[in-house]
């Protein structure tokens, strides 16, 4: 959705989509299989850098802040329950937040990426590339289309609330929570249901079927940037596995 | 030839499998889970973030939009479609977590067997008892995620599990909300099943 209105500036954009998205599963799951700290914080660092070539720093900067936001609150959270049940204090020395906190700021970093690097007409030319079945494809493919008309959908919804006096913040959400629902969801719910008759009768029409092929071209190969990356991905978790190996369960409460 | 045989049995069981849906279904489920997705957000953003009604009006709409969906889509395998669709759009472009992924799809491949089951002994419904269940196993999913993410500080869990616990009390609002949607679309002819 965002990422329409993204300019073409970022290194990262050259990388094929392929590649961001075997970044970003190898780094999930090597954030949570890794526990040592150090490489944990070898982890963030890389996927820091990593981050930092989308070259949007507002975008990095807004990101961080809920996030730090988000984990202030799970920490306050922790604190209450440590008060009353000191057994649970124990994972809530500075350390030991460390490793949950690097994993979370590591996901963020190779998500953003992918996320904000893509062009809308990219995303979907990547869902060709995949090769997915067309069952898959042709959901996949409205929702990347059709997020942006839903948008549209809604203010326009918001602007007919407006004109019959509703106002709709997160004050009303909170004192009228289900009035405000009941006046958002309704013309929503409508509107889903006849934009699927009216765009399915269109694809019928047009002969579309499950037998249909996703695929119009066979997907373009490797550039040398691609391979550039995936060499560099695989020294970067090579290292990071090293440093677990040598320096594991930095932790405290993992070496009790 | 024995393995020519083979292959040509499982593309055809693929395709069996694939040629289930028509294209008018599979753009239903693309449409629902693009309204899944855009008023979850929506709720969100007006609630202001952390709000616990927001967190509980958002699942209460994602569980009536389920519902919705599975009657205007009568056919076994929708709600893991759904999910897959949902996971691939979300991890290509909103950025979701990828570890997610795993346990909502045994979450939604659980609750189908239970919503064949239910539908095979003429027990009455079925849609209900799987969504149901689909959302409870999804919520113990992202808590093991969690865990996993937090082990090192068990403590913080004690953020995630109320949330989690908010987020069921919406879903259960949401079957209700959801079965008087479906009386209401009935009645108007929007859906037929």
């Amino acid at each position: 959705m965002q990422a329409s209105s993204v300019p073409n500036l970022s290194l990262l954009n050259a990388v094929d989509i392929r590649v961001k998205m075997m970044i970003t599963a190898l780094a999930s799951v090597m954030t949570v299989a890794i526990s040592s700290l150090y490489a944990q914080c070898f982890l963030f660092a890389v996927s820091f850098l990593y981050l930092l070539m989308i070259r949007r720093p507002k975008l990095i900067l807004v990101s961080y802040l809920l996030f730090l936001i988000m984990m202030a609150i799970a920490c306050g959270f922790g604190l209450v329950l440590a008060h009353f049940l000191p057994m649970m204090g124990k994972g809530m020395e500075l350390k030991s937040l460390a490793v949950p906190f690097m994993r979370a700021f590591t996901m963020l970093n190779v998500v953003l990426p992918l996320a904000f690097t893509g062009r809308l007409q990219q995303i979907l030319n990547s869902l060709q590339k995949l090769k997915l079945p067309f069952v898959i494809y042709l959901p996949a493919a409205v929702i990347v289309r059709f997020i942006p008309t839903f948008t549209n959908d809604i203010k326009q919804i918001w602007e007919s609330l407006k004109i019959r006096g509703y106002r709709i913040n997160p004050w009303t959400m909170t004192i009228h929570p289900f009035q405000t629902t009941r006046l958002l969801f309704t013309p929503l719910l409508i509107r889903a249901l006849k934009t699927g008759d009216e765009l399915g009768i269109a694809a019928e029409l047009k002969g579309l079927n499950a037998n249909t092929s996703a695929i119009k071209k066979d997907p373009p190969s490797f550039t040398k940037k691609d391979y550039a990356a995936v060499s560099l991905t695989a020294a970067i978790l090579v290292a990071a596995i090293i440093l677990q190996i040598y320096f594991p369960n930095t932790s405290p409460v993992l070496m009790k | 030839m024995t393995t020519m045989t083979l292959k040509r049995a499982r593309t055809s069981r693929l395709a069996d499998f694939c040629g289930r849906w028509s294209a008018r279904e599979l753009i239903i489920i693309g449409v629902f889970a693009a309204t899944a997705k855009v008023s979850t957000v929506l709720i969100a953003m007006v609630g202001g973030g952390m709000n616990p009604l927001s967190l509980l009006l958002k699942n209460m709409v994602f569980t009536t939009l389920l519902v919705v969906m599975l009657f205007k889509v009568c056919r076994p395998g929708t709600l893991c479609l759904f999910v897959i669709v949902s996971s691939v759009v979300n991890f290509l472009l909103l950025g979701g977590n990828l570890t997610l992924i795993p346990p909502m799809l045994l979450a939604a491949v659980i609750a189908e067997l239970l919503m064949r089951f239910i539908q095979k002994n003429n027990l009455p419904g079925a849609v209900y008892w799987g969504v149901g269940c689909f959302d409870l196993l999804c919520k113990f999913g992202s808590l093991g995620i969690s865990f996993l993410m937090m082990r090192e500080s068990p403590a913080m869990m004690a953020a995630v599990v109320p949330i989690v616990i908010i987020g069921y009390i919406g879903s259960l609002i949401g079957l209700w909300t959801g079965s008087k949607s479906i009386k209401e679309l009935r009645h108007a002819g929007l859906i037929r099943s």
